[in-house]
């Protein structure tokens, strides 16, 4: 068990950089996800603490030493790749039992954690299979298995669950969180799904084209986006976001937008004239019977215990989330208020988001 | 039209289709190798010539003949001894040539060069180069000191095996690293990466992930290598003539030679036959034994060509 430390990390594949100056301190223990859109470098620097990819330019610490120079079987990792990487001419039994074997662990101890490890992960019934032999959960439980029986520093984890349907994704999930938190080893986690990165994750990295834009808890994530690439990124159905300006009128700020004028809360003092970008979340909507927000309802999506309505509201459509026992139809014309509290300004010229003091 | 039509439909046209195929293996494999069973049973000198039946008698004194009885050892020798030394090297430059460096395409095409190179011209190119006064070989060592006296590596009967065994395994070994390099492309390149996460030596990865995936090719190869190895006549008649002596006497040269220029035809066919009898159980045997392995080649080669 380790902390793990990425310094000004960088990684070019000749004039493309696709890791730039990442920078993030893990906690010995702690559950890290790395999260972004394809494409964001967040494999590419899984793979460089691995040591399978080279580093070009910065620094990686596991636990006090400095492991740039490395070999990936001596930086005490384990990972669990996305399609498992399974060793297809071995039997699970020696699948599991592998690493000890390369590091020389004596065959009756190999015997004994292979067994503990499949009575953790339910493969004991499997030992003798081939992985061919086995489903896609079974294959995924041999691929932690192999990371677990050796008790790393630090499990790294590339979209582990991708691979698998969505109820077995859901049921897996979970395990791995149990199995996480019993073991307490560090773990780095890679995906690309926003739900299994705030659900997972102790802390989230979110990824852009090759830098952390954002590295908090998934709470702060979720209320308190650093960009407005972050705000549309993490979150289910996305933000909404319309660009407006400030102006003043009667001591009060008011965003005008090209669908309607909204009156800012006091707190939110912003210069007249600023451009900036407004997003609220579906759910930060309340339905009223009668308000100076209105729209005509393209298309209603039932989810289930709510409704997903798109709105028509002048030149924008917008979407908002409403309790399902809401009888609306496309065609409908609705009246509704946002939830000042949430409402997330960033700039438009480099999208950051506005932070407000506290008013005293 | 009910399923049974279309079916028997199918069956009909795969008929037509595989057809012209079989009419080509009656006409060049099958009636030669009847033709010659039944030469084999008379006493015909050459060809031609007037004959008449007598039996097994061919047969019978082959197997009394000391001659044929040491060119079908030699033939075991020179079927071992290439297999060997072609398979080895093959796979260790294969091995190199699946390393990423420059040029790495531009060498992985051209290797194959000497394959294309007619046996012809390459026995004349070898003959040449191992020449014993003009000899780029002899000149070349004799320059650096490594010999006083030329190396004689076709005439000396010591030798003679080894230099041809040479000179047919740089024939074939570029074929062989092909076909080697083919079959590692498909292990999976994420195995190696977690054999490495694993803490796995370079030698642990070839022996549980390289060495079992290349099996089955192995074990093809094994098979249709013995049988290529077996009927090697070129190389060596246009070399050594299977000499100094019989030093290089292989049975496809025997047989040459006893049928072209010893003016006995019907026991030069006969010695044929033996040897593709047992060629043949050779075959059977090997793809028993190995029957495991040809399944999953043949699963392989499936999957290759999706």
């Amino acid at each position: 068990m380790a902390s793990v430390t990425l310094k000004n990390l960088h990684k070019k594949f000749g004039h493309t950089t696709v890791v730039n100056n990442v920078n993030v301190e893990i906690a010995d223990g702690e559950f890290l996800v790395f999260v972004g859109p394809s494409g964001c470098g967040k494999t590419t620097t899984l793979r460089m603490v691995a040591g399978l990819e080279s580093i070009s330019d910065g620094e990686i610490h596991i636990g006090n030493s400095l492991v740039n120079d490395l070999p990936p079987g001596d930086r005490d990792v384990a990972m669990v790749f996305q399609n498992y990487a399974l060793y297809s001419h071995m039997t699970v039994s020696r699948n599991l039992g592998f690493a000890l074997q390369a590091r020389g662990v004596v065959d009756r101890e190999i015997l004994h954690r292979v067994q503990r490890v499949a009575k953790m992960l339910d493969l004991e019934e499997m030992l003798e299979r081939k992985p061919k032999q086995l489903s896609g959960g079974q294959r995924q439980r041999v691929a932690l298995g192999r990371a677990v029986i050796r008790n790393p520093k630090v499990f790294l984890m590339d979209e582990p669950l991708s691979n698998l349907d969505a109820l077995l994704r859901l049921q897996t999930r979970k395990e791995l969180i149990e199995l996480t938190s019993d073991l307490k080893n560090t773990v780095i986690y890679v995906t690309h799904d926003q739900v299994e990165a705030m659900t997972m994750g102790h802390r989230l990295a979110v990824m852009n084209k090759g830098e952390v834009v954002q590295l908090d808890t998934p709470e702060k994530v979720f209320n308190e986006p650093a960009n407005r690439f972050v705000a549309e990124f993490i979150g289910s159905p996305p933000m909404n976001f319309l660009e407006g300006q400030v102006s003043e009128k009667s001591q009060k700020k008011i965003l005008k937008t090209d669908s309607f004028d909204l009156v800012l809360s006091e707190s939110m003092n912003l210069i007249s004239g600023s451009s900036v970008i407004m997003g609220f979340r579906p759910h930060d909507v309340k339905l009223v019977s009668e308000g100076s927000l209105g729209g005509r309802v393209t298309v209603v999506e039932t989810l289930g215990a709510e409704k997903l309505i798109y709105l028509q509201v002048g030149k924008n459509s917008l979407s908002i989330l409403v309790p399902a026992t809401e009888k609306i139809r496309s065609g409908d014309h609705l009246q509704f208020e946002i939830n000042k509290d949430y409402l997330h300004l960033f700039n438009r010229d480099d999208e950051k988001r506005i932070i407000f003091s506290e008013p005293n | 039209m009910n399923k049974q039509d279309f079916r028997s439909r199918d069956a009909r046209l795969g008929f037509l289709l595989v057809l012209p195929a079989v009419i080509l293996v009656i006409l060049v494999v099958i009636l030669p190798i009847i033709s010659g069973i039944q030469i084999s049973f008379t006493s015909q000198r050459v060809v031609g010539s007037e004959y008449e039946f007598i039996g097994p008698k061919n047969y019978f004194e082959l197997f009394g003949d000391k001659q044929f009885i040491a060119s079908l050892g030699k033939s075991a020798i020179w079927v071992l001894a290439n297999g060997f030394f072609q398979t080895l090297a093959a796979l260790l430059i294969a091995l190199l040539l699946n390393q990423p460096f420059r040029g790495q395409n531009f060498v992985r095409t051209w290797i194959i060069l000497p394959w294309a190179v007619p046996a012809a011209v390459t026995a004349i190119l070898w003959r040449w180069m191992f020449d014993a006064s003009a000899g780029i070989v002899n000149t070349t060592m004799k320059g650096m000191d490594l010999v006083q006296k030329p190396v004689l590596f076709l005439a000396n009967p010591d030798i003679a095996g080894a230099s041809l065994t040479f000179v047919n395994s740089w024939r074939y070994i570029p074929f062989l690293t092909i076909i080697f390099l083919a079959s590692l492309a498909s292990v999976p390149e994420e195995e190696y990466e977690a054999a490495q996460v694993d803490g796995a030596n370079a030698w642990l990865q070839f022996k549980t992930i390289t060495f079992p995936n290349l099996l089955p090719t192995l074990t093809v190869l094994g098979l249709v290598g013995t049988l290529w190895a077996s009927n090697v006549f070129d190389i060596i008649w246009m070399m050594t003539r299977g000499g100094p002596g019989d030093a290089t006497t292989t049975v496809p040269v025997l047989m040459y030679d006893m049928a072209f220029y010893g003016y006995n035809i019907s026991k030069a066919t006969a010695g044929a036959i033996i040897f593709l009898f047992l060629l043949i159980i050779f075959a059977f045997v090997f793809i028993f034994a190995n029957r495991k392995q040809f399944v999953v080649a043949s699963e392989t080669f499936q999957d290759l060509s999706k």
